[in-house]
């Protein structure tokens, strides 16, 4: 590692046990248990390879590498878990909302998948590490695009901490599967940016968690509205725009 | 090949979301509004047709082509699509206002229903067509010869369902499956 890469990972190192520490201080553990089980998952993951790099053989930190690698993607799931739990939890109906939204798009995910293997089963049934990591990856970036969807189109406001997990988890998800892609796509060729790219994006994250975790910051609380309110909201939406469209038809006409 | 540019695809799309959603949040932190509903933020707010009227009556045109000034004339009918697409931009925004409205209001409701919500951003969306769609046609050939054109629409549309109508009549009700009090007979 050079001199500029040790510094990187140090300072990755450095900020994820502030962010543990801090949380422990502020009792955000109990808060986001998911996301604070990953962030110990990471923890414990960079100890191990830290620990590897120092006193096992490169073929050993190399098994290690992947290992926790793997371990990290499956974990990533946990934020993706906490972060539909921390801002759907006050929205009932926005719940079945996107529950209809993430079937359809896992629907359409297994979908591909049983094409993929339709053509060539015995081929695509053994992808590499990097593809498998970067297919787990793909599954939580459409996970969060619905979410992200979901928080624009109705506007949910968001409490620091969350908004901080979703902005922070989301563009570091962004970055690594670009990256992986890239390296699966073209192979060792683009390794050299491909470890640089990951490396700033965790560290990016790490810092918005750092601000964003820095103290308890809850989700705004809104009151909530009951079926009947809901229908006839639904009903004036769907009048005024007959009319309008209405308006805007027949005015045209002399 | 497919698969990258797919993911890639999802990638770039997330990132830029979350990008245009992390502008947005700041920009909406001031103008927090958790305040319950008022019907009177329904009422439908609309430029006066009596105002479209006005700008797109033909006197002021023919008025302007009497004086013989084709630079007059280019500037009365510049300033007609002007107020037209004005006209047009007002509309929209209501429409703008008006689901971000419902949507602010429902994302609290027990009952939300999605495809009541799918149907809402469909009838929005239909709404924006046609927005775009007039749009277009006062831009590309102005604002009166986008009238005239949307009249023998509807005087074509109109003797379209006259003819239907006959059709139907001379057919006959006999031939016609009617429905009694038992069903189809």
């Amino acid at each position: 590692m050079g001199l500029l890469s040790t510094a990187v990972w140090w300072a990755g190192y450095l900020l994820i046990v502030f962010i543990a520490c801090r949380a422990w201080k502020s009792k955000l553990f109990a808060k986001y248990p998911f996301f604070f089980g990953y962030i110990s998952l990471v923890l414990c993951s960079e100890s191990v390879r830290f620990f590897l790099l120092v006193v096992a053989s490169k073929k050993t930190y190399g098994i290690g590498f992947w290992i926790t690698e793997f371990l990290g993607a499956i974990g990533g799931f946990a934020v993706t878990w906490e972060v539909y739990v921390q801002i759907l939890a006050p929205y009932q109906g926005l719940r079945r909302m996107t529950k209809a939204v993430v079937s359809l798009v896992l629907a359409l995910v297994v979908a591909k998948a049983l094409v993929e293997l339709g053509g060539s089963p015995l081929r695509n049934l053994g992808p590499t590490t990097v593809e498998l990591e970067r297919n787990l990856r793909a599954v939580q970036a459409l996970l969060l695009l619905a979410i992200v969807g979901i928080v624009m189109h109705y506007a949910v406001p968001m409490g620091r901490n969350v908004q901080s997990m979703l902005m922070g988890y989301g563009f570091y998800i962004g970055c690594h599967v670009i990256a992986l892609s890239f390296r699966s796509q073209f192979g060792y060729s683009v390794d050299t940016w491909r470890v640089w790219l990951q490396r700033l994006a965790y560290l990016a994250a790490l810092t918005v968690w750092c601000g964003g975790m820095w103290s308890y910051a809850p989700n705004p609380v809104q009151h909530t509205l009951i079926d009947a309110d809901y229908e006839r909201i639904s009903e004036r939406t769907s009048r005024a725009f007959g009319r309008l469209r209405e308006h805007v038809t027949q005015s045209w006409r002399s | 090949m497919m698969n990258f540019i797919i993911i890639i695809s999802i990638s770039v799309a997330l990132l830029y979301f979350l990008w245009v959603a992390a502008r947005r949040s700041a920009s909406d932190s001031a103008v927090h509004s958790d305040h319950p509903w008022e019907p009177a933020e329904y009422l439908v707010r609309l430029p006066p047709r009596a105002l479209l009227d006005r700008f797109l009556s033909s006197e002021d045109v023919e008025y302007a082509a009497t004086l013989h000034s084709p630079a007059l004339l280019r500037r009365v009918v510049r300033e007609r699509r002007r107020l037209a697409v004005a006209w047009l931009r007002q509309i929209r925004r209501e429409a703008g206002r008006l689901y971000r409205l419902h949507l602010r209001t429902v994302r609290q409701a027990e009952g939300l229903i999605p495809a009541a919500e799918v149907k809402l951003a469909l009838a929005a969306g239909s709404f924006l067509a046609v927005y775009v769609v007039l749009m277009g046609a006062v831009r590309l050939y102005g604002p009166l010869r986008t009238r005239r054109f949307l009249e023998s629409l509807q005087t074509l549309a109109n003797t379209l369902s006259n003819l239907g109508g006959r059709i139907a009549e001379s057919i006959g009700p006999g031939l016609v499956p009617q429905s009694d009090a038992r069903g189809v007979s």
